[in-house]
Formats: structure tokens, sequence, C-alpha cells
């Protein structure tokens, strides 16, 4: 949902206000950031990616025909942007001969268990791993995410019920080990 | 054989499903073990994900970060642009120097053109006033032709070669 507060600021960043424009990066950075690194697992490539995908917002914020539709529209680069990384680390052919650099977070008291849930999610596939980013972590409701990932709503139902036990597989393997 | 609505679960643990669906799920489940502990299972999934991405901070200086690129980008368009207005100024200025100094350029232009013509008409002249001079200038054109055909021939043959 988009209040009347927020409407405003996306509305001056689509006039090419920059103030308006940092205060939309300020309020979205966290969503744009905590989505790359699940999609990506590398808290290196989720900052590049995440700058890379402001600015692009910035360039194309004026095409964009409806305010409300902002926080989608935004996740539709940044989704665009982590597809085409991992593409280009699938071309190295690095992605599953090294593992990815992942970074503990020293804010985090138990660096371990997060990096199993990351580690986890990595294994799933790329369209699984999105809609259960999508919605247990971003928030959004199936018809948002079917609208987002343009597929039947039916698709995001089953998709998110497979990634789910695929999931639940990979951490109790986690756990085994 | 009982049917499991496992692949309803997760729906149903969403809030996704219609009235009929719902109460259906629900109903299995109290008669139904294994899909009990599975919706557990799935919930327990939900929860570690957003308790781990929840506690992910982003950087702090990602704001500055896109700030700073998007100055950047900005300064280089401006420098691409200053670029390519220098060929515009260098035509510019000739198109400028052109009318301010055209005419000094064309009367010096026009002098150097006379004095070539009074110093061929001056050559020709000399060697038609003198027989030998005119035989020996024929015969010193024929020795370069020569000269330069041998010499092409040489090179045109070391090339092949």
């Amino acid at each position: 949902m988009v209040d009347a507060e927020l409407y405003h600021i996306i509305h001056g960043a689509k006039d090419g206000n920059q103030e308006a424009f940092a205060e939309l990066v300020r309020r979205y950075k966290g969503h744009v950031y905590r989505y790359a690194v699940g999609m990506l697992n590398s808290r290196m490539d989720a900052e590049d990616v995440s700058q890379e995908a402001f600015v692009k917002a910035f360039y194309s914020l004026s095409g964009l025909d409806n305010e409300y539709a902002f926080s989608s529209w935004m996740m539709t680069i940044v989704s665009n942007l982590c597809k085409d990384r991992l593409k280009k680390r699938n071309k190295e052919q690095d992605f599953r001969d090294e593992p990815d650099e992942c970074i503990a977070d020293s804010s985090v008291s138990d660096p371990l268990a997060k990096l199993s849930v990351e580690e986890s999610l990595a294994r799933l596939s790329v369209d699984h791993r999105e809609v259960i980013l999508l919605h247990d972590v971003q928030g959004y409701q199936y018809e948002e995410i079917a609208k987002l990932l343009n597929v039947p709503i039916g698709t995001v139902k089953s998709r998110l019920f497979t990634a789910r036990m695929s999931l639940r597989k990979e951490l109790a393997k986690e756990d085994q080990e | 054989m009982t049917y499991h609505l496992e692949d309803q679960l997760s729906a149903y643990m969403d809030g996704e499903l219609t009235v009929e669906e719902r109460q259906q799920v629900e109903s299995h489940l109290e008669s139904c073990e294994s899909c009990q502990v599975l919706l557990e299972e799935l919930l327990s999934v939900q929860s570690t994900v957003i308790h781990a991405f929840g506690r992910i901070q982003e950087p702090e200086d990602l704001e500055i970060r896109v700030l700073q690129a998007l100055s950047d980008k900005k300064e280089r368009a401006t420098a691409e642009k200053g670029w390519l207005l220098v060929p515009l100024a260098a035509f510019v200025s000739l198109v400028i120097l052109w009318f301010a100094a055209g005419a000094i350029f064309a009367k010096v232009l026009h002098g150097f053109l006379k004095l070539m013509i009074a110093l061929v008409y001056m050559g020709s002249h000399l060697l038609s006033g003198v027989p030998v001079l005119s035989g020996l200038t024929v015969l010193l054109s024929l020795l370069i032709i020569t000269a330069s055909v041998y010499s092409l021939r040489r090179l045109l043959q070391t090339s092949t070669s």
C-alpha cells in the first residue's frame, strides 16, 4: 500500500527531484537489498545490484505510469538485474563450482543459523527462490506476485508450495549436517 | 486410500484459499496427523525464512553510494557533451576566421598564382631561346623516365618474390 506521503515522494522523484529520490532509496533500500541477497546469496553482488537497481530506477522513473505501482515496479527492476547476474555467473561457470562469497553479518548473533537459510535457499531454482522471497520476505500476496511475474495465480500457488517443500528438505539436510 | 490436501496447505497458511477450500482443509486436518505435521513444518520453514531475512541489515552507505553513482553519471554525461562541443567549436572558429581574414587570404593566393605563371613562362622562354639547353632537357627527361621504369620493375620483382 502506498500512503499519501509516499505518493508525493514518488511523484516528486518522478519529476526529477533528487531529494525525493534519496528519500525513496532510504525507504526501499532494505527491501531491495534483502531480495538481492536472497536471490544471489552474495552480499557483495547484492550491494552492486541494489545500487544498479536504484540508478536504473532514477533514470526510468519518468516512465512509471502509476505511483501506486512503484514498489512492484522497483522489485521488477531488481529481479531482472538479479536474473541477469545469475545468467552471467552461469556463463562463467562459477555458480556451482565455487561457493559464493558469504560474509557473515557482524550484527547477527548466530551467523551460522542465518547462513544456512541463505545457503539452503540458494540451492532452490531461481523461480522457487523468487516466490519465497516475494511472499515471505517482501510480503506480497499471491495476486500481486502473479502480476509481478506475469503468471497465473494458480502457478504462484503451486510454485510456492513446491518451493517450500524443497526448502524444507534443504533445511532438514542442513540440520543433519 | 486417503486423499491428502498437501498442495493446499501452503495456500491455507497464507490465507489464500476460498472459504470453501479452507473449510475442506480444516476438516481434513482434524483427522489427518501427517498433514498436521506437514503444516507445522511448513509454518516453521516460513518463520525461519522471515526471521533470517529480517536480521539482514542493508549496508549503511548504500544510499550514499547510489547518490554518488548518480552524480558520477551526471558528470560523465556533461563531460561527454563537452567533448562533442570541441569539433563544433573548431568548425565555428574556422568559419569566423574565413570571414575575418578571407579577403587577405584570397589576395595572397592570387599573388602566388601570378608568380607561378610568370616563373613557368620565364622557364619556357629560356628553353626555347637556347636550343642546346632544350636538347639537354629532353635528354634529362628521358633519363629520368628510364631510371623510374627500371626502379619500378625492380621494386615489383622484389615484392612478388
